[in-house]
């Protein structure tokens, strides 16, 4: 049982505050659905978490270390792992490979890492695809790809970032219902989302970030109704309009 | 597994042929050629490792390659010490040279890196060149010795360096069949590829950057030692010339990088046209060589980015693809 504390985030871009001020948690076995417009910092709140931009203010503790500052490889290797908006693959290797890279974090033998690779890939339900090069992939491939190199870390808690767009009603149904698989496992989730037919029936508690600021957190059906994230999301006249 | 078997088998053969191939070429410029075409092979893998493998495409290698002959020349020059010891130095120095070099350098990206050992290159040249201890711009006379494998000096043939170089360069292919197959491998293709993905998955970029330059260097150091036991004298502008970095770059991306097979092969072919040109031509024809090498690259760039190898291997996958519609029909 882990669980990730975030408190008071905050990251600035020059003038722009990115991130503001933002606390959250999320432990193992639940799926935190992290929505928001675009530009809203959900991303750079990805990136504040994993190392890749370090926080200017705020404390990331997990399983009771400020991890605030450390470098990507090392918050990888403590159990927490992330995906890429713009999907970020090794192109030139095969798709065994490049989920074998990742496997050798835990696995330094060879084989082993082979091994837990095609587990993993067997897992995402990519077996037949593991000897082709990973740039001939189709973008949902690319992505289910990408779930599979973090999952082969043996991460505790998984980011996904906009892992569902572009694909189909269908392939939708598969994703969200390898993310509940997941949850089962005991992995905690923070997903990032704009299919909301997604992101809406499997997320535990759904936080919704406007303008770098934490502006509603709840259940996804307080989220629905809830006022500031219509008007964050369509506008204050169209709240106005509902009322009347 | 076939496929690897069938792969060692064809390196065994090579090998023997380059075992054998000295007792056949006798002539003195032949020979010189065979020494140059090993230790060049050993070179391009070297590169290969660093280039090919993680990604830092260098053109400063002779940086390395310079020092690696110093430091054996300085040892025995001004302490006697065996050549051999000096081999060994050589390879050491480097390697922890390149490695406090390469903190800086390893957070460049590109063609900065690029960039940034062509300078390094050029300022250890200058370095050597204004360093009177070492013999300033004249350099340094090896004294000769008895001709021996002990002395690290072969004065009646040349096949003794060709056989040390060929010693090197199955260690080295050795070693990077083994790496290509594990972890630090994987790690290396998975930083070449995209450092941000690396680090994601738990890589640190900077450690294996430095493991990869370092074995680099220190590979090259020692090629460098080869070269000034072969010649007997060092001196800066033969040593840290920067034909030597280009070469040894265009042998490895000629042949095919990223591969075992591939700088041996653009060993083979380029460095027997450069030394027969610079032979037939004589000085008017200094740098026909590498306009040769000019033309041989230019086109690889148009019609084959990946190489002698990457025509290789379309070759085979279509001859493949022949035989299996034969055994369809």
């Amino acid at each position: 049982m882990s669980e990730l504390v975030v408190k008071n985030v905050t990251k600035r871009f020059g003038g722009l505050t990115a991130v503001n001020d933002v606390s959250f948690s999320v432990k193992s076995g639940e799926i935190l659905g992290l929505i928001g417009p675009n530009g809203a910092g959900k991303t750079t709140l990805f990136s504040c978490l994993t190392g890749f931009h370090r926080p200017d203010a705020g404390s990331v503790v997990f399983e009771g270390r400020d991890i605030a500052g450390w470098s990507p490889n090392n918050i990888c290797s403590i159990g927490i792992a992330r995906t890429f908006q713009v999907v970020q693959i090794l192109q030139g290797m095969t798709v065994l490979e490049n989920v074998q890279v990742g496997a050798f974090l835990r696995y330094p033998g060879a084989s082993a890492a082979r091994d837990k690779a095609i587990k993993v890939l067997e897992k995402v339900g990519m077996s037949k695809r593991a000897p082709v090069k990973a740039v001939n992939l189709t973008l949902p491939e690319k992505k289910r790809l990408e779930v599979a190199m973090c999952l082969a870390t043996d991460p505790k808690v998984l980011m996904l970032d906009e892992s569902m767009a572009g694909l189909t009603p269908t392939e939708i149904q598969e994703a969200t219902s390898m993310l509940r698989q997941l949850r089962e496992d005991g992995l905690a989730l923070i997903v990032v989302e704009h299919v909301m037919e997604a992101i809406m029936p499997i997320s535990d508690r759904i936080m919704v970030l406007d303008s770098g600021a934490k502006i509603a957190e709840g259940t996804p059906r307080e989220i629905a109704s809830n006022e500031r994230v219509i008007s964050a999301y369509l506008g204050d006249k169209y709240v106005k309009r509902c009322k009347v | 597994m076939a496929n690897n078997k069938r792969f060692i088998y064809t390196l065994l053969i090579v090998l023997g042929i380059a075992i054998v191939l000295p007792l056949v070429l006798k002539a003195r410029f032949q020979q010189h050629i065979l020494v140059l075409v090993m230790l060049y092979a050993v070179l391009g893998e070297a590169w290969n490792i660093m280039a090919g493998y993680a990604g830092m495409v260098s053109i400063g290698q002779a940086a390395f390659f310079g020092i690696g002959a110093y430091v054996s020349t300085i040892l025995f020059v001004k302490f006697q010490v065996n050549p051999w010891i000096g081999f060994i130095a050589a390879g050491l120095v480097t390697a922890a040279f390149a490695t406090v070099i390469g903190l800086p350098f390893s957070r460049l990206r590109g063609r900065y890196f690029a960039i940034g050992t062509i300078a390094l290159g050029q300022m250890i040249k200058v370095v050597f060149e204004n360093w009177p201890w070492v013999g300033g711009a004249t350099g340094m006379i090896i004294d000769m010795k008895k001709g021996s494998f002990w002395n690290f000096q072969f004065h009646a043939s040349k096949t003794g360096y060709y056989y040390i170089a060929l010693g090197m360069l199955v260690f080295v292919v050795v070693y990077i069949y083994i790496m290509e197959r594990s972890k630090m491998g994987f790690y290396f293709k998975a930083i070449r590829e995209n450092e941000d993905v690396a680090t994601g998955l738990g890589v640190n970029k900077t450690k294996y950057k430095l493991l990869a330059i370092a074995i680099s260097a220190g590979i090259t150091g020692m090629c460098g030692t080869i070269l000034a036991q072969y010649q007997l004298y060092v001196e800066p502008a033969y040593m840290f010339d920067h034909t030597i970095s280009v070469t040894i770059a265009l042998i490895a991306v000629f042949g095919g990088s990223g591969n075992i097979i591939g700088p041996i092969l653009g060993s083979v072919i380029l460095m027997p046209i450069s030394e027969l040109t610079r032979a037939w031509m004589g000085s008017s024809g200094s740098g026909i060589d590498l306009m040769i090498y000019g033309v041989f690259i230019v086109l690889m760039c148009v019609f084959e980015p990946d190489g002698l190898m990457g025509i290789a291997r379309k070759a085979g996958r279509r001859l493949e693809a022949r035989r299996e519609k034969e055994v369809a029909a």
